[in-house]
């Protein structure tokens, strides 16, 4: 095995790309965290307004602004959330971009990689929940 | 902090926190003039460990302003809301819920607030009027982003350089082992 691999020269420039393809590992698992978070936010509103939808319009509701509860009509919230989500989804959207930006980087570098070292390198992360 | 080494270290100024590593061109060549691998191999593995410390300070940094960010968010929504209160001149008593201790909620009227208190430390709190007090969190929270963004900065490229770091480690290993291999098959 250790023959094998000593045939392998690393140059310069594969240095680089592999540093490259590690910085791009690194920013997509902080990207795939933030997707989490958004998805979680985003069925916490979802749940909101479904529970909204059941109440009368002129029905009080507490709305949480900062740490504190401020009573406000149904329709006023249903607005709120309306906007809120729209933020949301639009937040969701870019961090989606992004990650396939990134997929589609690590595809090209991975085939560089893997065809210059076979399987003397590893590019793989350890769960592709993606 | 990184005094010694220095031959595994790139001469650049790129990063004034992070020593950029060098790639190490040709193995043998290092391993000959800075005293034979295991020499090298110390000095690499105590590069490494530095990096490490550096990596873990720098996360730390970056998650207490990540802590401080939804504080200053929520603060932030309170004072707009209050703002958007004053524009609609709604005059009348706003009913609110607040958290009186832990999982304890109590409801208050307030009536036609004109100022907020924010609370600056060091069981200091200070009166500020609801411009004022937007204009110094919103403040606040730019300047945690920035260095958020900043650490991210220079965390990505403390990354490469660890990568580097790693990637001479087992070149260097890999050298060994085909001398030894070569010992062997020159007997």
């Amino acid at each position: 095995m250790t023959t094998a691999f000593s045939n392998y020269e690393v140059t310069a420039e594969d240095q680089q790309r592999i540093n490259y393809f590690s910085r791009l590992v690194t920013q997509k698992v902080d990207l795939v965290e933030e997707r989490k978070k958004l998805k979680q936010e985003k069925e916490k509103l979802e749940d909101a307004q479904l529970e909204l939808e059941l109440l009368d319009e002129d029905t009080e509701v507490h709305r949480r602004i900062g740490e504190c509860y401020v009573l406000v009509k149904q329709s006023q919230a249903v607005q709120f959330l309306n906007t809120e989500k729209e933020s949301l989804e639009s937040k969701l959207q870019e961090t989606e971009d992004k990650l396939e930006k990134i997929k589609v980087e690590m595809d090209e570098l991975k085939k560089i990689l893997y065809g210059k070292f076979g399987s003397a390198i590893n590019l793989e992360e350890e769960d592709e929940d993606s | 902090m990184f005094s010694v080494a220095s031959f595994l270290l790139e001469n650049t100024l790129e990063n004034s926190l992070v020593p950029a590593a060098k790639f190490l061109e040709d193995i043998d060549k290092v391993v000959e003039e800075h005293g034979g691998i295991s020499t090298v191999f110390q000095a690499l593995e105590q590069l490494y460990t530095r990096y490490k410390i550096l990596d873990s300070s720098l996360s730390r940094q970056k998650r207490s302003f990540q802590d401080k960010i939804p504080d200053l968010t929520n603060a932030l929504q309170v004072i707009r809301w209050l703002r958007s209160l004053e524009e609609r001149e709604q005059r009348e008593p706003i009913e609110t819920t607040f958290e009186l201790a832990d999982n304890i909620y109590s409801t208050a009227l307030v009536k036609n607030p004109q100022v907020v208190y924010l609370w600056l430390g060091a069981n200091v709190m200070v009166e500020y009027s609801f411009e004022e007090a937007e204009y110094l969190l919103k403040e606040n929270l730019d300047g945690a982003r920035d260095k958020i963004q900043q650490l991210e900065k220079d965390l990505a490229f403390l990354r490469e350089q660890m990568t580097t770091t790693e990637v001479n480690i087992s070149r260097v290993y890999t050298a060994q082992l085909k001398k030894q291999a070569s010992n062997v098959a020159s007997f």
